[in-house]
This record gives C-alpha cells, structure tokens and sequence, in this order.
C-alpha cells in the first residue's frame, strides 16, 4: 500500500504537470528547513523549498523533485527526501529586509498563489506588502530561479543578504552590491536571479 | 469522471443498530483514502480532505474532482462554497480559494498561523467549526518526546508537573478562536489531544480530549475562555502562569470538570470530533443528541443536560466493531440526514476511508437517555418498554466507579462498587431508577440489557455511562479521587484464567494494533504474535511485564494503569490460545 502511495503521487504530478503547467506545491516537513516549509517542483526539474518561517528561500535543486513517502506513512514523521542535487542554499534568517540590513524586518507570511510556471508568494515586511514571484529559467546552458520582489514602497531601500554560494551566481540588473548585500530602491519591481554555476 | 457508487457493507451485524446501514462511499482510484475532513457545502456536495494534503468534492452532478493538494495534514474544513474552502491542517488556518473558475484552487491565504511548531509528529491541528458571527475555533495537540531541531515560535522546555507529553511551543494544548479579521484568540488551556472540537445549536463550544497523560479516559468538555482542563503543559502559556504553585492538588481545584468521561475500553480511547443531529428524525430517534467518533471500531452517542447550570449527562456506545472499523475521527451529517464518517488511523494502525451511515426507519428499541434525578435516575427509552418486564428491579444493573488524576497515562477504573436499585418505578414509557446511593464525582454505568418493548423488540444497546459532576441540588465532591483499594490488596495468587475475558480485552486494547488475527499492523511496527518471531516464545511473566510497562522503544504504551493483573492474566491466556504458543 506504502508503494502504491508514492507511485499515485507520481501519477498526480505527471498529471498536474502535462495538463495545468504550473508547479508542483506541497507543503510538509522538509529537511533543513523550518517546520512545514513550502516546496516547489518545475516540470523543467527545478526546485526550491521556501520557508514561510525564515522569510526565504533555503534552498534550490535540480532533479526529479521530492520523495513524499517518508511524510506519508506510518505513525511517526520523517522528513521528505529531496532528489536530485542541491545548488542553492541559505539558513540566514530574513534574508531580504527593509530599510536596514543589519536589523531583521518583522516578516508575516500571508500565503501564495499558484499559476502556470509560476508561485507567487505574499508577505508583509515592516508592515508594508511584498510579492515574491518565483519562475524557473532553464536553456541549454543555464539552469537559474527567476525571482521578482514587487515593493509597495518603491521610495524605501530593500536589501538581499547574500550568503557564499559556491554552486551558485546570484545577481540582479537593478541592484547595487554593498559588500555581501544587493541594496534595491527606487522601483516597484526588482529581479534577482539564482543561477546554478 | 467518477460518479459515486454505493454499496452496502453490513446489515444489522457487528456491533450497527439493525435499523441502520453502513454503507462504504467509493472514492476516486488517485485518492489516497485516508480521510481527514469532511464536510458539505451549502449546495449539498460532499467535500473532503486526506492525510496526504488533498481535498477533494463531490459535485452531485459531475463527480468527483481534485480541488487542492499540497497541504499539511488537513483535519477540518469550512466550505463557503465550490470555490471557497477554508482549512485547518498543522501550520494554519488557510483560505483556499479557486480563483481563475479552472476548478482547482491557485490561492492560498494564511488567515493565522499563530501557534507553535516544532515539526513532532504530534503536534495536529483540529477543527473547524464557524458560529454565526463568523468565528472559528479550533485545537492544538501537545508534542510527545522528541529532539527538538526548528521551530516556529519561541520554546519552553521546562515541564511544569512530569508531564509525559509537552507544550513545547506556544499555545501546544489549547483550544482557541479565530475572528473574522483574522486575530488568534487562545480560549482555554489543559488539553492533551483536542481531537474533536464542535459548536452545539446553542453555540456552546465543545472539544473532546484524548485518554493519556493525566487523561485518566478520555472527555468531553464545555469550553470556556479561561478555563483550564487538566492537562498542565499547556500552562506555561498562560499569562499568569507560576510555576512555583503547582501541585497536582491545586490543578485538580483548577480544572474545570468534563461533561462527559468515556470509559476507556467500552466507550472508546481517542474520541474525534463531535456533530450534533439537527435531521429532525431523518437520522433516526436522537434528534438533538450528539455523536461522536473515536480513532476505535466506535461511533459513540451522548445525551447532555445542565444541571445546576453545568453541562453533565450521558454515553452511550451506538455502532461499534467490525462493521464500522477504526479511524472515525471527522464525521459530517449531510443534508439528507445521513451521517458520513470520514476515517483515517494516522499510521497507528488501519483503517481509512469513507462510509455513510444511513437511517432505515425499521423498529429500534435502545436506551436513548439517561437523565438525573433526585435519588436517582430517568431512563428514557426510542420505543415503550415492557411495563412488566420495565418494573423489575432485577433488570437494572448500576455501577459506579472513578479515575486517577494523575501523570501517568490513563487509568484503571478505582472505587468501582455495584450500586443497589432500591426501587423501580415507570410512566409513560420512562423508568425511573431509586438508588441506595447517590455520589457525586463518580461515573455510574446503567444496564439494562434484558428489557424488551411492548412490541417485543429486544433492545439493542441497553448501557450507558453517566458522568454525575453534581446533584441537581447543586451538590458537588472537589475531593481528588483516591484508590481505597490498594491494588497490591488485591489476592493475586494464580486464579484460573478467564480466556473468553482476556479475549475481550484483546479487541479492546490491542487488536487496534496488534490486529484481530494478531499478525501485527506493519504500519506501526506492532508485534505479530504468528510466526518465528512471535513474543509468545517469552513467559508468561515476561509477557505480562510487556503488557503493563509497554515498549517505549516500539510505541506501544503501558497498560498497567489500565488493566489489573487478572485482566492482563487473561489476555496472556488469550494469546496464547487464539495464536497457537
């Protein structure tokens, strides 16, 4: 029964992938991320898990997405296992922050949207509304995340701490790089795009 | 797409009332069937959530359709409509919402997700009842043992009173409210398991806790904000909590008492959520009652009454065994007055799926209410007794007993004594029972399983267990239950074992997990007693030990506080007899 679990939850997302194009969303216990974290599965084999607690993404991966069985059966739980290989990966607390990198905006998840090749998550920072969106980019020689924060205070800086990312390039064509933050501001929309190296 | 079919399972047998009819409601073949929700919309269409994240409706017209998945162990729905679904499951209380008319949700709104969160396997979500201002109310689960790796929310660590099961994080054994505008509102504290949380017509709020840790058997209360149910954990949440005065004597004068105690064994050991039958007799003759499930093959019936302005009332078993199964933890009364009872065990054993339970109007002679009386009781009766038979004392059968307040997990029953009827009198089809005594604090079990209708109709539950808190004067006895019978009084020389008895105890106790066949269900790990690797090659003493201190490292729990030693005697003799060693 176990086996058949898992080999209808592959038949679920085969079909939800052929027949909606949108992502793959299940949110559980994940490894190396805060309880009932949100992964994301692209048919194009990217992934990333976002942790509603920490206020970002902790990592991203390439690879045929996740192993649900552990999450699923019998009485006690056991993390989801990731399958495929891990190229992104970041445990610092609210990693994009208003106003000030060195003080942790308040951060209150108020949920997501789910739409072909595409999650958009909602939160509020300090108060002031944000959207993540989070598209897969995948060619020939590039496998990346796509995000794009929509701000509601265009006025206001925004920062993304970065982290060392030795399989990763994280770059952004509006933002200003201060030491190991990009610094945004003066815009409604930026992007910022995780790149696999 | 699937159209429902239905088919009948049982008739009358097993353990089901004969005047209803246990039907299993297919499910589409992509389901997984572990059902953890139910409910229906305001058009009528069943809809309903798994373990496994999804939910799921069924349009009368169309069949069934996928509508979300991908949540986080789902255990209450509130459906606005087909579109328009909110749902409690570990992390929150989330609005799920289709919102492009394709049929399948794509917005996901956190309406609060305020409480703690370590990741335990414990550590459920339950709900989902709305009153009419547009208020839910819901339950948080204690964690059980376990490292604690992440969370959400600030941790405590420190128990308050050797508690077994602990309120790590905040709000862990509550039960609380969630306002329109989305604020969490913490109610009541002390509750272990909140399994089962309801609104009654009136708009009284009910929850119903789990036997356990300082959980004697298991309860169903009246919440009230600010009121504080046993459990201590959840204390330290409280924000005038001091845990320099803590005693189990002091949370014993804080507790406010249940409405109902359910015998563990008989009455069930886990019960879920409770609904109440506002069918007007479409679901038979207990209009008004209240049903409730339980993780056992049971689905219970409970008859409440206020007494002394306090809720406190009745009991009673209504099916139970085989032809209902284990895992009736979400129930739903649908609009043509069928009771659909959504089943899932959670891994702890088996047992899943969906059945409708159906009224078929045929004669049913039961014990439909026990209600207090100055010296005694009123039995109240679906269909007029014999008088005859109805006036012999002999025929009645009352017991009385207590629980522990105490950390350990559960209780055996302690102070039980036979109660005497001294008198029988009946009108218009009611018994009224006199009793030579009449003790508040205590359980009172009534039996009157002999009694026949003036139709000759044999009745086919005849006990229920009353749970007296107080005397309709108002009297009451705060006094913490204390054995007056030590247990190591009791002889416990080698008496002949009684393996009929310890069969008994089997279903009741064991076959959740070790199965009727006893080849142990392999979900949980639980021991096969069949084959080479049998724990009936151990002694009898061994086995003994295992049945009463347990096996932390495989789950099972201890029974010792729970069954005496004849009793676990028994069951030894059972084993032995029924699986060959």
């Amino acid at each position: 029964m176990d086996r058949l679990i898992v080999n209808l939850g592959v038949l679920i997302c085969l079909f939800t992938l052929v027949y909606s194009g949108r992502p793959l969303v299940y949110r559980t216990i994940l490894p190396d991320s805060r309880p009932s974290s949100i992964a994301v599965g692209y048919d194009n084999g990217l992934a990333f898990v976002f942790d509603p607690i920490r206020g970002g993404i902790s990592y991203a991966w390439t690879g045929p997405f996740l192993d649900l069985e552990p999450t699923w059966t019998g009485k006690l739980i056991k993390p989801a296992r990731v399958l495929g290989k891990v190229f992104f990966r970041d445990a610092r607390d609210l990693p994009f922050r208003k106003g000030n990198p060195e003080i942790e905006s308040e951060f209150v998840f108020k949920g997501y949207d789910v739409g072909p090749e595409r999650i958009t998550f909602f939160y509020l920072l300090d108060g002031s509304p944000v959207e993540q969106i989070v598209t897969p980019l995948k060619t020939e020689d590039k496998e990346a995340l796509h995000i794009q924060f929509k701000v509601a205070d265009p006025g206001e800086s925004y920062w993304l701490l970065l982290s060392p990312q030795p399989q990763a390039r994280i770059t952004s064509p509006e933002a200003e790089q201060i030491e190991n933050c990009l610094k945004f501001q003066g815009k409604e929309t930026y992007s910022v795009v995780i790149q696999h190296d | 797409m699937l159209f429902l079919i239905v088919y009948s399972i049982a008739f009358g047998q097993n353990g089901a009332p004969s005047s209803y009819r246990i039907e299993q409601v297919q499910l589409p073949e992509s389901m997984s069937p572990e059902v953890s929700a139910v409910a229906f919309s305001p058009r009528g269409n069943l809809v309903i959530a798994n373990r496994h994240g999804d939910i799921w409706i069924r349009d009368n017209e169309s069949g069934w359709r996928r509508f979300a998945y991908g949540l986080h162990e789902p255990l209450g729905l509130w459906v606005n409509n087909e579109s328009d679904i909110y749902v409690i499951h570990r992390p929150e209380l989330t609005r799920v919402q289709d919102v492009d008319g394709d049929g399948e949700a794509d917005r996901f709104r956190t309406i609060s997700d305020a409480w703690g969160l370590t990741g335990n396997y414990h550590e459920f979500a339950y709900g989902l009842p709305r009153d009419k201002n547009g208020n839910f109310y819901g339950g948080l689960g204690l964690e059980s043992a376990g490292e604690i790796v992440m969370s959400r929310g600030p941790i405590r660590m420190r128990r308050v009173l050797d508690e077994r099961h602990r309120s790590v994080t905040p709000f862990r054994g509550w039960v609380f409210q969630i306002d329109p505008e989305g604020r969490f509102i913490p109610l009541a504290m002390g509750f272990r398991q909140p399994a089962g949380i309801g609104l009654s017509p009136e708009g009284d709020l009910f929850a119903t806790d789990n036997q356990g840790d300082w959980v004697g058997s298991s309860t169903l209360v009246h919440v009230r904000k600010g009121h504080f149910y046993g459990h201590p954990a959840s204390l330290k949440w409280s924000p005038d909590f001091s845990p320099d005065q803590i005693s189990r004597e002091k949370l014993w004068e804080k507790r406010t008492r249940p409405a109902i105690i359910f015998p563990h064994g008989p009455m069930g050991g886990s019960p879920g959520e409770p609904v109440w039958d506002l069918t007007e007799g479409k679901f038979g003759p207990f209009h008004g009652q209240i049903f409730i499930g339980d993780f056992s093959a049971l689905i219970s019936r409970v008859h409440l009454e206020k007494i002394a302005g306090e809720y406190q009332g009745a009991c009673f078993p209504f099916i139970e065994g085989e032809s209902i199964g284990q895992g009736n933890m979400r129930m739903a009364f649908a609009p043509d007055g069928t009771l659909y009872v959504a089943q899932t065990t959670r891994g702890w054993a088996e047992g899943e799926g969906l059945k409708r339970i159906v009224w078929t109007g045929a004669p049913l002679m039961e014990l439909r209410a026990i209600s207090l009386t100055e010296t005694g009781f009123d039995l109240e009766f679906t269909e007029k007794p014999d008088p005859i038979l109805a006036g012999q004392a002999t025929i009645y059968r009352v017991r009385r007993f207590q629980y522990h307040y105490h950390e350990k997990y559960g209780s055996p029953r302690i102070n039980e004594s036979d109660v005497e009827v001294v008198r029988v009198s009946t009108e218009g089809g009611r018994v009224r029972l006199e009793l030579a005594e009449l003790r508040p604090g205590f359980i009172y079990r009534i039996e009157a399983t002999d009694l026949t209708s003036v139709d000759g109709h044999k009745i086919e539950n005849g006990v229920g267990y009353y749970t007296l808190n107080r005397l309709l004067n108002g009297e009451t006895d705060r006094s913490l239950p204390v054995e007056m019978k030590k247990l190591d009084e009791v002889v416990q020389s080698r008496q002949p074992t009684d393996v009929q008895k310890g069969g008994e105890l089997y279903r009741q106790y064991c076959a959740m997990c070790h199965l009727p066949d006893g080849r142990g269900s392999q979900g949980i790990g639980a021991a096969s007693f069949v084959g080479p690797e049998s724990p009936l090659a151990r002694s009898d003493d061994g086995l003994q030990a295992i049945v009463s201190a347990g096996k932390d490292d495989k789950g099972m729990p201890p029974f010792g506080s729970t069954l005496s030693l004849e009793e676990i005697q028994d069951v030894v003799a059972y084993l032995r007899q029924a699986f060959g060693r």
